[in-house]
């Protein structure tokens, strides 16, 4: 598992044990992380609780998953993570 | 593969047979050290008709246990310093085939070093390969007399023993070789990297020891007549009057220039470019360099080979350009990316060392600080702004490292070798007496030794990148470089939780 996928999962958690909390609703992270449409809707539902922590995992998720990366907006204003400054450099 | 096993077969067994006379005419050291001091003793006692007779010259105990010292701590910086280093650079998948590629060729080269690579690196041949005078090491232990022979130095009439001088000498060719494999991390076949190891030691990296640092010695020096025939047995660079003091061009450019054509030849890593490939343990990477930068000083004060003065301003600059060289990766990363990272004082106290290995016995300490200070800012453009120009996955920066910091302090030991800036200017050993460098003409053969290192070694690896191909292939399966090439390749994990 690349750290990327094991990021993609932490947050999906993150989003499940939150939303239960929140709603009562109940999403399969596995899946979230195979189709590519569930996981827009699961994105979306994150958003809609009004919640900031959900909001800020659902965009965390929507750049993280590599079937949703080319729809994310920008993320401005967030720290860079340490391991986005490895993509095409080591140093 | 049956074909390498047969070789490796092979090989044994030639050391087999050798061993059992070794092993006859093993004495005690100490009774070789008394023979030979016996027979110098006695030699003015058999021959009174001669009084003018120069006794031979004795090892001095003290220069004999530096450099046996400045050997370990070499064999310190492959194992486990420079093991460490690219380790803790790489993914956790392959931290472990990191460790054994490294591990390994540091005891295959040692072996063919022993065979016949210092026969062909310090033995007189033509100007840029050796002869077979020292193979299988032969002639430097006398079972009869119990004497082993010695090795010239710098100065005239100091000699180390030239085991002493052989087994430091190993180890520059075996880290030489292991610094390449981080240029083609985490996706060579093991067997790969064995069979091109070899290869390479053999048609890179002993010409460019011999054509660099071969010469007869300066007892040789007596007058111009025989300096001149004592010159011309010389390598081919050192002819040209090239300076290297511990390998900026030898080990250096040579290994970066190998790993940039293997990184081409190999291609770039799965996902590179596309995820992040992040080091997975610092921590490795800083004791690593920390081990790298103590054994430095005996790879650099060590190349004096005596314990003299030479030998502390080595030690001095070593220790200086290095410090030097961290402050200013660390400046120029903190302004153009941001943040000052503990991987940018590591890279920085390397780029360095190296920067200063070809100087720091010819250069005084001012010039050693810019030297310094230069390499951590250029090794810094090197793998950041030159690594995008070139557009090879060098996975580990060799060449932007080693390669770019090798360059630069050749080239600047020809500028700050002159008197004028601090430096020791060379030894004219005709006359006794120290003489000034020009710098016009002392960079433009520091360029020419570049050139011909940058040359030699890439067209040399090429071919060997090719032959490894052709025969076993050169990468592992695309499955096997995702799943890790330590489970893959070595059946093991570095990490059993």
């Amino acid at each position: 598992m690349t750290g990327e996928t094991e990021r993609l999962f932490s947050a999906t958690g993150r989003v499940y044990v939150l939303l239960r909390r929140e709603t009562d609703r109940m999403i399969d992270v596995e899946w979230v992380a195979a189709d590519a449409a569930y996981a827009r809707e699961v994105v979306q539902l994150a958003r809609t609780t009004g919640q900031p922590e959900l909001a800020e995992l659902a965009d965390r998720i929507e750049n993280l998953h590599p079937l949703l990366r080319h729809e994310a907006a920008p993320v401005a204003a967030t720290p860079a993570r340490p391991e986005e400054k490895y993509l095409n450099s080591l140093r | 593969m049956k074909r390498l096993f047969a070789l490796f077969a092979l090989l044994a067994m030639l050391c087999g047979l050798s061993a059992p006379a070794f092993a006859d005419e093993a004495v005690p050291a100490a009774a070789a050290a008394t023979t030979e001091a016996a027979a110098v003793a006695a030699a003015p006692a058999a021959a009174p008709a001669a009084p003018a007779a120069v006794p031979a010259p004795v090892p001095n105990k003290g220069d004999t246990a530096w450099m046996l010292t400045a050997t370990l701590l070499v064999i310190m910086m492959s194992i486990p310093g420079l093991a460490l280093f690219y380790g803790g650079l790489v993914r956790s998948k392959n931290m472990l085939s990191m460790l054994m590629q490294v591990f390994s060729i540091f005891a295959l080269i040692t072996v063919l070093w022993a065979i016949y690579g210092y026969s062909l690196a310090f033995t007189t041949g033509n100007a840029f390969i050796g002869g077979f005078d020292r193979l299988f090491l032969k002639g430097i232990f006398d079972p009869a007399t119990g004497a082993v022979a010695n090795a010239a130095t710098f100065s005239k009439g100091v000699v180390i023993p030239e085991f002493a001088f052989v087994a430091f000498q190993a180890t520059f060719a075996a880290i030489t070789v292991a610094l390449i494999v981080g240029a083609f991390a985490e996706r060579m076949k093991f067997s790969a990297v064995l069979l091109f190891s070899a290869l390479w030691f053999t048609v890179a990296y002993l010409p460019i020891a011999h054509m660099v640092w071969f010469w007869a010695g300066p007892d040789a020096y007596t007058d111009a007549a025989a300096a001149e025939a004592a010159n011309a047995t010389a390598g081919w660079l050192f002819q040209k009057g090239a300076l290297d003091f511990a390998g900026g061009t030898v080990v250096h450019i040579n290994a970066a220039i190998a790993g940039l054509v293997g990184a081409f030849l190999v291609g770039k890593r799965i996902g590179y470019g596309k995820e992040p490939m992040a080091p997975h343990n610092l921590v490795m990477t800083m004791l690593g360099a920390s081990l790298l930068w103590v054994g430095w000083f005996g790879f650099n004060a060590g190349s004096a080979l005596e314990a003299g003065g030479t030998a502390a301003l080595a030690f001095a600059n070593t220790l200086i350009a290095t410090a030097a060289a961290v402050l200013t990766w660390l400046a120029a990363e903190w302004m153009v990316k941001g943040k000052p990272s503990l991987l940018g004082a590591a890279s920085g106290a390397v780029a360095g060392l190296v920067a200063i290995t070809p100087a720091c016995g010819w250069v005084g300490i001012g010039g050693g600080l810019i030297i310094g200070a230069l390499a951590g800012m250029v090794c810094f453009w090197g793998v950041t702004g030159l690594k995008k120009l070139l557009g090879a996955d060098d996975a580990l920066d060799v060449f932007g490292i080693h390669g770019i910091g090798g360059i630069l302090g050749a080239l600047l030991t020809g500028v700050f070798n002159t008197w004028g800036l601090g430096g020791t200017g060379i030894v004219d050993y005709v006359n006794n007496t120290i003489v000034d460098t020009s710098i016009s003409s002392q960079v433009w053969v520091q360029a020419q030794a570049v050139l011909t290192t940058l040359v030699w070694s890439g067209v040399a690896a090429f071919i060997c990148y090719k032959i490894v191909d052709l025969t076993i292939g050169l990468r592992v399966k695309e499955e096997d470089e995702r799943e890790g090439l330590d489970t893959t390749s070595h059946g093991e994990r570095a990490y059993n939780q």
